[in-house]
């Protein structure tokens, strides 16, 4: 299984981060995690990592800020740290 | 064959069995034979199969090729076992090229007439088999030699793939001028320049593998937020790719996408590897509006999304 990465804005909300990673994952791909790193021009980006599948997903990827609760019918499968408009914070990923 | 040349034979192999080990192991005593005369004579014995101008007087044939094969790889294989000996190579090394040695015995076995032949090498190929755990492991050698002659044997193995997949084809698929070559590049595999040559081959694959992996690595794609008409696209797309299920009603569909989409449509035999580069372009051009718009266009004239 082929492993890549896509940064993701530090600037985004974290519904757009979740948009992202959903429209990535459109692409016969599985998120896997993330970690912030700092780009040549100073930004702050999270770097997701993918595993390339031959299907996709069925259910949709949604991340939540650490403590939310579970949206009905999904389980968290990833927790860390992400840049969230700017801001440095804890969040988990459901399914 | 004569009594003299079998004795010769049997000779060569008792050599390659007792008498390097004893060598090997410092201190045993020198062989009380000669074995390049004993080589000599198992050349003559082959001179006639191994001759290249025998093998195409009055028009080249499968047989007479084969033969030429067959005696030369019991001869190449003799002398690469002497040859590895002589390095003091280790015991696991010996056993694997005796392997080799033996299946040239046995298929010059097959191949070589007349019957005595047969009969001499079927029992240098049960001793030479035998031999392999009367070999004493404690030697000394170099210790750069057992990655050298690990690396010969691995080339002469994948060599000889290609000798053993020719063999019995017809002289248009398979040449005797190809053997020729393939016999060429068996020699040039059992030589330690052969396996530097290798070595240095295989480092250089492993670095590119190794760069192209950190390039992926370091390189990530820049996520941009995509319109919802554009992600709607991706998705039908996924859909379609998903969708291509029935090989023989799928495979010419995708085999023609991938033929307008600038592959080699027609390379794509298996529907499995065809879906699997559908879903590689996806990705690599599933990030920006216009080059999912333009892959839209070409689902889309194709009857896959509407």
């Amino acid at each position: 299984m082929s492993m890549y990465y896509i940064d993701i804005s530090g600037q985004f909300s974290i519904d757009q981060i979740t948009q992202a990673l959903q429209d990535e994952e459109n692409l016969f791909s599985e998120f896997k995690d993330s970690t912030v790193i700092t780009a040549d021009d100073l930004s702050v980006l999270n770097h997701a990592r993918f595993a390339e599948c031959d299907t996709r997903p069925i259910k949709p990827i949604i991340v939540l800020l650490e403590g939310s609760t579970a949206p009905a019918g999904t389980s968290r499968f990833w927790n860390g740290t992400m840049v969230i408009g700017g801001t440095s914070r804890t969040v988990a990923a459901f399914r | 064959m004569s009594r003299g040349i079998s004795l010769s034979l049997l000779v060569i192999v008792l050599f390659s069995l007792f008498g390097c080990s004893t060598v090997r192991d410092g201190g045993g005593p020198v062989p009380s034979f000669d074995v390049m005369q004993d080589l000599k004579a198992l050349e003559t014995e082959f001179s006639s199969a191994v001759a290249i101008k025998n093998v195409y007087e009055g028009g080249a044939t499968i047989e007479k090729r084969d033969k030429m094969i067959a005696g030369r790889l019991v001869m190449m294989n003799l002398r690469y076992l002497q040859f590895i000996k002589s390095l003091n190579a280790e015991r696991q090394f010996i056993d694997s090229a005796s392997d080799v040695a033996i299946l040239s015995l046995n298929i010059a076995g097959t191949a070589l007439t007349p019957a005595s032949t047969r009969t001499a090498l079927s029992a240098i190929s049960a001793t030479l088999a035998g031999s392999k755990s009367a070999i004493d492991k404690h030697y000394y050698y170099e210790k750069t030699m057992p990655a050298l002659i690990a690396a010969m044997n691995a080339q002469r193995k994948q060599v000889l793939l290609s000798i053993l997949q020719g063999m019995g084809k017809p002289l248009e698929i398979y040449s005797v001028e190809q053997a020729i070559t393939d016999l060429d590049s068996y020699y040039y595999a059992g030589t330690l320049f052969g396996a530097i040559n290798a070595i240095q081959v295989t480092a250089s694959a492993q670095e590119k593998n190794a760069t192209e992996e950190i390039e992926g690595i370091t390189r990530a794609r820049i996520s941009r937020l995509l319109s919802s008409q554009a992600r709607t696209q991706n998705k039908k797309i996924g859909d379609a790719i998903e969708g291509l299920t029935d090989i023989t009603k799928d495979l010419p569909k995708t085999q023609t996408l991938l033929s307008d989409l600038g592959l080699n449509g027609l390379s794509f035999k298996d529907l499995q590897a065809a879906k699997k580069q559908l879903r590689a372009i996806l990705r690599e051009r599933g990030h920006d509006e216009t080059k999912i718009q333009d892959l839209f266009t070409i689902f889309k004239n194709n009857h896959l999304v509407n």
